[in-house]
């Protein structure tokens, strides 16, 4: 009786959403934009594909021969990998003598509904890259991907070995089958038909969602501990300038491209299909095999938004001799902005790549 | 790797510890003797890391229900389909109102601002097109220069040079058929 009721109710708000959806005219859902703060390391937005400005970061003094291509994540703004002077990753490599090229990827609209990991990686990452090996004269780049960042990179990566020289991945939610995070645990009982639901309603994935999905992993932080944090480090000096242009970036949710979205909450979060080998970008499966290059596993280890035993079994599934982790006692975006990380972590991580500059042959590391 | 397993019994043993019994005796010291107040901040703040600790697991055993998934997918479903309707409902309502007294929609606006970000990409690449020619031109004018003032290999030189003379020739002809 109940499914009755229930087969009845779905129907009929279809029927009017169809009737409806007749009388519209031009109505789009609009995203929400954030102007991001002056940037700490000068750049030249030198390209745009499809949703991907690409800008360019100038090397101090003689640069690397293999520019370094910053893959950010789809969620939020990415003036979080420039974040202050001394806590910036693109000022930490444009003093090492790397260029380094960024993705500022665009917020989709209405009309991007259709874009998923095909679109943006098979798309906008392959220009991206064309547009770099056109513009340094080289054949091969070294790919360093953020959080979801890294996931596209390692897509990429598997897709068109040939050119990438070296891959680090950041924190990179790779196995999701793993629960330890509990929003995670509570994300796994949304069903395929409410994601279906989310962007039959809205197109793409609307960001105030993100941005519960983040709050959700803290609540008592979001609501009152940072505060409260605040209060107590009011002596200490920068902290409150830190503590804002953090919240600025915490509050730069942007839209997710519905087929994105669902791709993302069924084939990865559901099926797990990458660290099963059964992902399939456009034409191709993703067979992280592929990748030979030397591969640097960077993870948090008091990550709470992608739990260290997410990111750890990616040096189990590529086919390079040379791959490495690298665990740092910090979160999720300390690995980014904490003054420890770049300290003593992005130093490392500097001498990695320039050890592998010139060094093609591969070296079992591990 | 460092075990994040929180210790609930020992967080809510110190929170109930620190109000029943730390907090009040550490206010009983301040009052009666002048200077103990960072005693009390220390045990406020104690009870309060505490208690922050036992709610944030206690939030955590709660996302782990069954319960709560089956909750938050169908709560979630409902209001979805809520919106979806409404979404129709509204724009059906208003779509035409909006054209009746001349607003424009939002998508048309955004539209707008999307031709107008694809106008100013343009602009943008036929500015660094032009700044690439003029750069040639200037390298163009100073060989050119540097030709005049014999700087130049000789191939070169003498194709230069048979360009520059042909106007000269080719007005020392037009002087001599008019008779000049």
């Amino acid at each position: 009786m109940w499914n009755l009721i229930q087969h009845v109710a779905e129907s009929w708000t279809d029927e009017t959403v169809r009737l409806c959806d007749g009388l519209r005219r031009g109505w789009s859902e609009p995203f929400p934009t954030w102007e991001d703060p002056p940037s700490v390391t000068p750049f030249e937005v030198i390209a745009e594909y499809g949703k991907l400005r690409l800008r360019y970061y100038r090397a101090h003094g003689s640069a690397h021969p293999t520019p370094v291509f910053l893959i950010y994540a789809l969620v939020k703004r990415p003036f979080i990998l420039d974040f202050q002077s001394g806590r910036s990753v693109v000022e930490s490599l444009t003093s090492r003598g790397f260029t380094v090229y960024l993705t500022d990827w665009l917020p989709p609209t209405a009309a991007d509904t259709w874009r998923g990991l095909d679109a943006y990686v098979n798309q906008d990452l392959v220009r991206a890259v064309r547009c770099i090996q056109k513009r340094e004269a080289t054949n091969q780049v070294t790919l360093l991907g953020y959080c979801l960042g890294g996931l596209l990179g390692a897509v990429y990566t598997a897709l068109y070995p040939h050119t990438v020289n070296q891959y680090i991945a950041l924190a990179l939610p790779f196995d999701l089958s793993v629960r330890e995070i509990p929003t995670y645990a509570l994300g796994a009982g949304l069903s395929p038909e409410t994601v279906a639901l989310i962007t039959k309603t809205y197109g793409n994935c609307p960001a105030w969602l993100v941005h519960s999905g983040f709050t959700a992993m803290a609540p008592l932080h979001h609501a009152l501990g940072k505060y409260m944090d605040l209060y107590r480090q009011r002596m200490r000096a920068g902290y409150a300038d830190t503590f804002a242009l953090f919240e600025r970036w915490v509050h730069s949710d942007v839209p997710l491209a519905g087929q994105l979205f669902h791709e993302l909450c069924i084939n990865l979060f559901r099926e797990n299909q990458l660290l099963g080998g059964r992902l399939q970008v456009g034409t191709h499966r993703v067979d992280l095999r592929r990748i030979t290059c030397p591969v640097l596993n960077v993870i948090g280890e008091y990550d709470d938004v992608v739990h260290p035993y997410s990111s750890l079994p990616l040096l189990d599934h590529v086919g390079s001799r040379d791959k490495q982790d690298l665990l740092f006692p910090v979160g999720h975006t300390g690995l980014a902005v904490s003054g420890a990380a770049h300290q003593e972590l992005w130093p490392q991580v500097g001498r990695w790549l320039v050890e592998r500059q010139s060094d093609h042959k591969p070296q079992f590391l591990r | 790797m460092k075990n994040h397993t929180p210790h609930v019994v020992d967080d809510v043993l110190t929170w109930t510890k620190t109000l029943a019994v730390d907090l009040p005796l550490a206010g009983t010291q301040w009052a009666f003797s002048p200077g103990k107040e960072e005693t009390v901040t220390a045990t406020a703040w104690q009870g309060y890391d505490a208690g922050v600790r036992v709610l944030a697991a206690a939030v955590d055993s709660l996302y782990r229900t069954p319960l709560a998934s089956t909750v938050l997918d169908r709560s979630a479903a409902v209001f979805l389909r809520w919106q979806y309707v409404s979404h129709a409902m509204t724009g059906a309502a208003f779509s035409r109102l909006w054209h009746a007294i001349g607003i424009s929609t939002a998508g048309e606006i955004h539209a707008l601002g999307e031709a107008i970000a694809r106008l100013a990409t343009e602009i943008r690449e036929q500015r660094d097109t032009q700044e690439a020619l003029l750069q040639l031109a200037a390298r163009l004018l100073r060989a050119t220069e540097s030709i005049e003032h014999g700087g130049i290999p000789g191939a070169r030189f003498h194709r230069y040079a048979a360009s520059r003379h042909r106007a000269p020739l080719a007005m020392k002809r037009t002087a001599h058929q008019e008779g000049n």
